[in-house]
């Protein structure tokens, strides 16, 4: 961390930390018409303070960071690393302009929540979701664990290291939004994901003491019905209440006729 | 007295983790519901809850201003109203298997209710941070910390307020089962295991959008071979 204490930067390690912790709660008010604008300034505060002591240049900075922000909450630290060095550079007269700013984060806010949201909504967390569950099989209630440290473990050393690259690289650090390990890693969690989640199936819906059983081909005919439905684009809130329905008139069914 | 006070902070924690923070998600319903199984001495059952929430809503994320179902919120306070339910009318495992699917019809009303709350609550995160904005132009010190913080206190009290409110209910809900048929009750545990067919094709439907069809193959291979392995362990 020398580059944390390196001459001409007024930053330190603790005002990292602070802005780490704080953006844990990013989204804390997140409003239809600003989105994350609200989060972005409360992140970037203890900046503002050290670095802005004039009651006006204050002032200009809270109101710069309070403009639209819509970005992926796990990514954002990069996005102010990276800004907490332009703001360092524009106090000490280095070639950044106010605009500089607002534009880099416009730019990379879009950018970072495609990629963020596509490595951590959409392949992190359901990949820890079935793995909890594959484990929860085996070893019961540390499923849960398996898939709070999955997911958490890796999200919480990745903000950190975002935050620093961001602060060390400053607008460069969008190089890490095309991060090849990143881009692998999250090709590898989805096919693993897709593995595991039919081997679940299977293993699961042929339950019933192994035995061909009605309760089995009814299962496996509600499972084929639901897949049909949705691969139609036909919302889960429809899918599922009919699938319910015909459940409960093949379990009618079987009752009548054992 | 006290497990409920419980089950309604919990309820805000959910709430707070889905859409302000940590988000670390601890709101997910296969943490969520195992700790109402630990909570009610049941844990096998919360765990079993928790995967058939949790693979019915795998596919839906609080992805930025999205308008999705609440799911987290639907499947906590749903099981934390059939386990009370099981509690106050002294359900016993078979009733509660009967429950499974009514509860997961009310997971979805009340994930309906959530998402609508969450709307209404960001409308008023906007209008604050409009007076905030005016207020700090005007020169006066103005804390965001302070506006910050409002904005996930709101989320906390949402969560709690629909604990408060639709727990019970959820349990009265599902207490009236026990005076049903017993046909219908019947059809209902039977149902119980038939609607895992439907949640599975929900879960996998997720990945299947990724183009990763080949992979399914070798899954679905693996878990015949455990099966035949099963069936070879049995004699």
């Amino acid at each position: 961390m020398d580059t944390l204490s390196s001459p001409g930067k007024r930053l330190n390690l603790r005002t990292l930390l602070n802005i780490y912790l704080r953006s844990f709660f990013f989204q804390g008010s997140f409003s239809i018409k600003d989105r994350q604008n609200t989060g972005f300034a409360f992140c970037m505060e203890p900046v503002g303070r050290i670095l802005w002591n004039d009651p006006a240049d204050l002032k200009a900075f809270r109101l710069r960071h309070l403009e639209y922000y819509n970005g992926n909450p796990f990514m954002v630290p990069l996005v102010l690393g990276a800004v907490a060095r332009m703001e360092e550079r524009l106090l000490s007269g280095d070639g950044m302009k106010i605009d500089d700013i607002s534009q880099f984060k416009k730019a990379v806010s879009q950018a970072s929540g495609a990629v963020g949201d596509r490595f951590f909504w959409r392949t992190l967390r359901p990949f820890g979701l079935v793995l909890g569950l594959l484990a929860a099989i085996f070893y019961g209630l540390w499923g849960v664990f398996v898939f709070l440290a999955l997911f958490n473990i890796p999200t919480m050393l990745l903000k950190w290291y975002w935050l620093t690259q961001g602060y060390k690289l400053g607008p460069k650090v969008v190089i890490e939004l095309q991060n090849q390990y990143i881009a692998r890693a999250a090709h590898t969690m989805e096919n693993t994901g897709g593995i595991i989640l039919s081997f679940l199936a299977v293993a699961f819906l042929s339950r019933q003491e192994y035995e061909i059983s009605w309760i089995s081909a009814g299962t496996i005919g509600i499972f084929i019905l639901t897949i049909t439905l949705l691969k139609r684009k036909i919302s889960h809130s429809i899918v599922f209440p009919i699938a319910v329905c015909v459940a409960i008139i093949f379990g009618i069914i079987i009752d009548m006729f054992p | 007295m006290n497990t409920y006070a419980v089950l309604i902070f919990i309820a805000g924690i959910v709430a707070m983790d889905t859409t302000s923070g940590p988000q670390v998600l601890i709101s997910e319903p296969i943490v969520s519901c195992s700790l109402l199984g630990f909570l009610f001495g049941i844990p096998e059952t919360g765990l079993t809850m928790g995967a058939l929430f949790q693979l019915l809503w795998l596919g839906y994320m609080p992805l930025g201003a999205a308008r999705l179902t609440d799911g987290n919120m639907g499947a906590y306070i749903s099981t934390a109203g059939l386990f009370t339910a099981g509690r106050i009318f002294g359900l016993h495992d078979d009733i509660m298997k009967a429950v499974v699917i009514p509860a997961m019809l009310y997971s979805i009303i009340v994930g309906y209710i959530g998402l609508r709350v969450t709307q209404s609550i960001r409308k008023l995160n906007g209008i604050r941070n409009d007076k905030m904005r005016q207020v700090l132009e005007t020169g006066e010190e103005v804390s965001i910390k302070w506006y910050h913080v409002k904005g996930i206190g709101s989320s906390l009290v949402r969560g709690m307020i629909m604990g408060v409110i639709l727990i019970p209910l959820g349990a009265c809900l599902f207490g009236i089962i026990t005076v049903l048929p017993l046909q219908v009750i019947h059809a209902l545990m039977r149902s119980s295991f038939l609607i895992w067919g439907a949640v599975f094709a929900s879960g996998i439907i997720f990945f299947w959008n990724r183009g990763i069809e080949r992979y399914f193959l070798i899954g679905s291979i693996g878990g015949i071979l455990w099966i035949l392995f099963l069936l070879l362990g049995k004699g």
